[in-house]
């Protein structure tokens, strides 16, 4: 059997791989991906849990987040595509229109 | 060790090793392909937690939508081809480094103190997931088909203003 | 080294026929015992391997070789039955002279195939470039495992078995846009795009027309789907889904009418324009694979799967999605292929709002 533990170790890695691409690229279309993959990697834990707890609740917040995510990925990739109509690239340090 | 575990810990690999690849690759087709088998990696690990429905809609949603958008994004968006090395200020890297080290501590204590006595359910089936969904979150259900509503609604927008030419970015 | 040889056969063997027989012997006993040692070698880890991982292991072999016995076949069946069709639609014979029939005719395009030199072009992307060939066969594979040929011939029945063909059918799309991406090339780029887009838009009434027969059958089994289906098939209750879900299959699988991405007359080949020898006739194998696949589908949801009287199911199975694939071999002669934003229009605004009202419809008729 494989405990439990290891799910968990194995979300923290993914999770800390993604913190670490969103503070280090400056591609927005990277940064996307990493929060993809911090989504993703809070799955594991969610459905870890929920499977060694004896309960529902994290499948189901799983499920709502894959689909959060896919509408995110609707709205962010359109809008990726529209400012590298205005800016040539989707670099974030140089998107600061609206900064003050 | 049993074949079932061999093929987890293969599974452990490559979703870590994607995942690096991912965040390290200078191209942005192959950080896509990564995060992709990443994603099919952590489908495996569903199937492994006995949620097959689950482990089936993550490689629909990510491999099949979010996966095709973010190609689709890279070929409108993207730079073609291979970029030069993109390095990003250090005092980033060093402030990533801490957060990981933190959050790795801190799981690490909170993995030792806290074992989980109770053992592992039965297989998650589809109709368990679709009854838990209706009696239980119906309210989270409906809002979140508002939100693909909405979402689809404001991806349009952006589709319309795109074609009605860029607004003008101003220097200062 | 050749022609010393012969001599030396010649000299022990040639004028002696008593002789020659005495050699054949030798040499048959000879292979008989390194066939034994190896059957008793092979013997031995077989054993080993199914006491330490049990039988699943076993069917799961025999099950993948049936699969690739299924792939092979159906590829080299239809590639005859595609020309020879072609061939009476125009009132000309087609291929004859390989074979009876030239049922052979195949066989001699595959050795041709392989005996053909493998190029991988300079400029190439080449891990993409390498990858997509392999990877446009995943979905074919998992696909067959799901699909039961008859009541008891699954390699597995699956209880997500639908999500899971319709989850791993989006790697086709990752891998023609992998070949189109990988192999540096305009014409090979334009087809991984039209591609992606296409299967964008044609996923997404397929998905809507195989829920109406999901939600009638209570399963996501494909057997279950089957079995469901005992009084009446569901083509007859569902004719709308069925529709829709055979026009989504062609396009999905790239033929005419809605061949855009490999469009011959506008970019080369599309997106294996720069594949040659057995790489290229691995997309062809996967094409056609999934022509059997889509077709094995429609078979399974709407048509009864292998249920049907006096025949032994495999080969109602089998008569049934051949006959469909007739049917797209038919449309390949018959329809024009259509304009880009027709195509999309086609989808969006006619093909998904019908699959949504004939969702509807179903879920409230099937609540009364």
């Amino acid at each position: 059997m494989i405990p439990p533990a290891l799910y968990l170790a194995l979300s923290a890695v993914i999770f800390t791989i993604g913190v670490i691409g969103v503070l280090l690229r400056r591609d927005a279309i990277v940064i996307f991906m990493c929060i993809e993959m911090m989504l993703s990697a809070v799955g594991i834990t969610l459905i870890a849990a929920s499977r060694y707890l004896h309960s529902m609740d994290g499948v189901i917040f799983v499920f709502l987040a894959m689909t959060v995510a896919a509408a995110e990925a609707a709205v962010g990739l359109a809008i990726f595509v529209l400012l590298h109509r205005i800016y040539k690239g989707v670099k974030v340090d140089e998107i600061n229109l609206m900064k003050w | 060790m049993s074949l079932g575990e061999v093929i987890f810990v293969v599974i452990c690999l490559v979703v870590a090793l994607g995942a690096l690849g991912a965040v390290l690759s200078n191209s942005l087709i192959y950080a896509v392909f990564f995060l992709l088998l990443t994603m099919g990696g952590i489908g495996g690990l569903y199937i492994y937690l006995k949620t097959p429905f689950l482990a089936m809609m993550q490689i629909l949603i990510y491999l099949g939508a979010v996966g095709v958008l973010l190609i689709f994004a890279v070929m409108l968006a993207g730079p073609f081809w291979r970029r030069p090395k993109e390095r990003g200020p250090f005092l980033k890297g060093v402030a990533g480094l801490g957060v990981s080290l933190l959050s790795f501590i801190l799981f690490w204590r909170v993995l030792r103190h806290h074992p989980w006595e109770v053992g592992p359910q039965g297989e998650v089936s589809t109709s368990r997931i679709g009854r838990a969904i209706l009696d239980r979150y119906p309210f989270a259900f409906e809002l979140i088909s508002l939100l693909i509503v909405a979402s689809i609604l404001g991806a349009i927008m952006l589709g319309v203003l795109s074609r009605q030419g860029p607004p003008k970015a101003e220097e200062d | 080294m050749r022609r010393w040889l012969r001599e030396q056969f010649d000299r022990y063997f040639g004028s002696d026929p008593v002789r020659l027989l005495f050699a054949l012997g030798g040499l048959f006993f000879a292979t008989l015992v390194v066939l034994a040692l190896l059957y008793w070698v092979v013997g031995k880890v077989v054993t080993a391997g199914l006491e330490a991982w049990g039988w699943d292991l076993v069917r799961l072999l025999l099950g993948l070789l049936g699969v690739m016995v299924v792939v092979f076949g159906n590829a080299l069946f239809l590639v005859w039955a595609e020309r020879k069709v072609a061939g009476h639609m125009q009132i000309r014979i087609g291929p004859k002279e390989v074979g009876p029939y030239g049922l052979l005719q195949s066989i001699a395009d595959s050795v041709k195939l392989l005996a053909k030199e493998i190029i991988t072009p300079r400029f190439v992307d080449r891990p993409l470039y390498l990858l997509a060939p392999l990877l446009i066969f995943v979905p074919c594979l998992v696909a067959m495992v799901v699909i039961p040929f008859d009541a008891r011939l699954q390699v597995r029945d699956i209880n997500v078995g639908i999500v899971m063909i319709l989850a791993f059918s989006s790697l086709t799309v990752l891998a023609i846009f992998m070949a189109g991406w990988g192999s540096v090339n305009k014409y090979s780029l334009i087809g991984g795009v039209r591609s992606i887009s296409q299967s964008i838009a044609y996923e997404i009434p397929m998905l809507l027309s195989i829920l109406p027969v999901v939600m009638m059958a209570r399963s996501l089994s494909l057997k279950e789907v089957v079995e469901a289906q005992s009084p009446y098939w569901f083509v007859l209750v569902q004719p709308v889904a069925f529709l829709i879900y055979f026009v989504c299959a062609v396009a999905e699988t790239n033929r005419t009418p809605f061949d855009l991405p490999e469009a011959e007359s506008e970019l080369v080949a599309g997106y294996h324009t720069e594949y040659s020898g057995m790489r290229f006739s691995l997309f062809f194998l996967a094409e056609y694979t999934n022509i059997f696949i889509v077709c094995a589908l429609a078979t399974t949801f709407f048509l009864g799967g292998y249920k049907g009287p006096v025949l032994p199911g495999v080969v109602w199975f089998f008569l049934k999605t051949y006959a469909l694939i007739f049917v797209i071999m038919w449309f390949r002669w018959t329809f024009p292929r259509v304009r880009f934003d027709q195509l999309l229009n086609f989808s969006w605004k006619f093909l998904i709002p019908l699959a949504m009202a004939n969702l509807l419809v179903t879920g409230g008729l099937l609540k009364l």
